[in-house]
């Protein structure tokens, strides 16, 4: 069974990508993705998508970086 | 062509330039950090790519803390004008470029206040001390060039830096003419912001400026936009780099960027200083010996200058001078150099100066070539 995925949400590119390379670095495999959010309140922004399992762990290491996770 | 204008931009550029540039039309031609196909995820790790490297090279925290903007002067502007409000007190240096000078002058207009510290060349702690003469209780920010864009003399940034610290002011440094020559790195020398063009001693093209930032502090944004991010409110992005990085990027310029940094890596930033700072000597050492040749300073040396200089020939007004020479496929740069301050200082505001910059592709023998050519001009005046 493929395990369910988790987004994060971040608000630019060069902070997913620096989130992803962290997150790589402390072995939780990620992907980067623009969306749109079109109906949310921020609009553009980025996700990095990781594991539901690992989601509460890799929020932890963004955050403790300086990566603004946005809810 | 003996290319000696290297202060005013580096020529020619390292190889591989070209090619990062026409890849990127080619190949890597989106808006990054806009489009989510394959292209511009492209466009976009170009531009990551490059901030990752000049936060390593420059000592920044985190690559978001690189601000590419249009030019350095679009910098320095970011900074002044993000910072100070009317009220506000700030010290520049006597010998800075227009691109502190007028958005100082412009900013006094509208009530900020300012001093310009005296530099003394060769002794850092007169220097300092001058510095520490202008603070009042109001000064909110230090800004000063690393080095003078004419006379080369270098500012002691680290010591005014800490003095700025120590008393709880920002400070923020012009490397326009030092990025890539001198040792920068922005936490030893206490700066909170670092401006500098890409297209100079970094090896990049025109176009491009660099805003370092190493401060909790945020500058107040002198433009707002689109960022391609959080688009569904009209507020500016309060995180960096996006707060200050307003409009499309020009991707080209960081690709030549990314190509300059890797080429200052790879012949090493100390042997590049090292041997330009041996042609400006064996210049300096020429011309002194020259009776009808006038210097301005001290024979340079690494730590207390970078290496330009800028002299005159008795009797010959310097454009005059650099026109001549123009004529003899020598180019350097004559007049004021943009930076006013620093000639009057000097004491050359009336007929400004001939400035000779060599590059890492300068050799001994293009520099001979000038100073045989100098002899030859006195014989046409």
């Amino acid at each position: 069974m493929k395990e369910q995925s988790a987004s994060i949400k971040v608000g630019s590119y060069t902070l997913a990508m620096r989130g992803c390379e962290l997150l790589r670095q402390n072995g939780i495999p990620c992907t980067l993705r623009k969306t749109s959010d079109a109906a949310g309140k921020y609009g553009c922004l980025y996700t990095v998508n990781v594991s539901a399992g690992s989601q509460w762990q890799a929020e932890k290491i963004l955050r403790s970086s300086g990566i603004m996770v946005l809810m | 062509m003996i290319y000696l204008d290297n202060a005013a931009t580096t020529w020619p550029k390292p190889r591989g330039t070209a090619a990062a540039i026409a890849e990127v039309l080619s190949l890597r031609g989106a808006n990054p950090g806009r489009g989510s196909y394959r292209m511009a995820e492209l466009s976009s790790e170009t531009v990551y790519r490059c901030r990752v490297r000049a936060a390593g090279f420059f000592g920044a925290a985190a690559p978001e803390n690189v601000i590419f903007t249009p030019s350095c002067t679009h910098s320095i502007n970011y900074v002044l004008k993000g910072i100070l409000s009317p009220g506000d007190h700030v010290i520049i240096s006597d010998m800075e470029h227009n691109a502190v000078t007028r958005p100082v002058a412009q900013l006094a207009r509208r009530g900020v206040q300012y001093s310009a510290a005296r530099v003394h060349e060769g002794d850092p702690e007169a220097t300092v001390a001058e510095f520490r003469r202008c603070m009042r209780a109001n000064t909110r920010l230090i800004f000063c060039t690393h080095a003078s864009n004419v006379f080369g003399i270098r500012l002691p940034v680290a010591e005014i830096g800490e003095l700025a610290h120590r008393n709880g002011i920002l400070f923020g440094v012009d490397c326009a003419q030092s990025a890539g020559t001198a040792d920068i790195d922005l936490r030893s020398l206490h700066a909170d912001f670092l401006c500098m063009p890409a297209h100079k001693g970094l090896y990049g093209i025109m176009g491009l400026g660099l805003l370092i930032v190493n401060c909790d502090k945020q500058l107040r944004t002198v433009i707002e936009g689109g960022t391609g991010s959080l688009s569904g409110v009209n507020v500016q992005p309060d995180f960096l780099p996006d707060r200050l990085e307003s409009g499309t990027l020009n991707v080209p310029a960081i690709a030549a960027l990314d190509v300059g940094i890797r080429f200052i890596e790879s012949v090493g930033r100390e042997r590049l200083e090292a041997h330009e700072m041996s042609l400006v000597c064996r210049a300096y050492d020429a011309l002194a010996a020259m009776p009808e040749c006038l210097l301005y300073t001290q024979r340079p040396q690494t730590g207390t200058h970078v290496p330009l200089l800028s002299f005159n020939i008795a009797g010959i007004p310097s454009d005059e001078a650099a026109r001549r020479l123009g004529e003899m496929e020598i180019a350097v740069r004559a007049g004021l150099h943009c930076a006013g301050d620093a000639h009057r200082k000097m004491g050359t505001q009336s007929g400004g100066a001939v400035r000779i910059c060599p590059s890492v592709f300068t050799s001994a023998e293009e520099i001979d070539g000038l100073l045989d050519a100098i002899p030859l001009i006195r014989q046409d005046a």
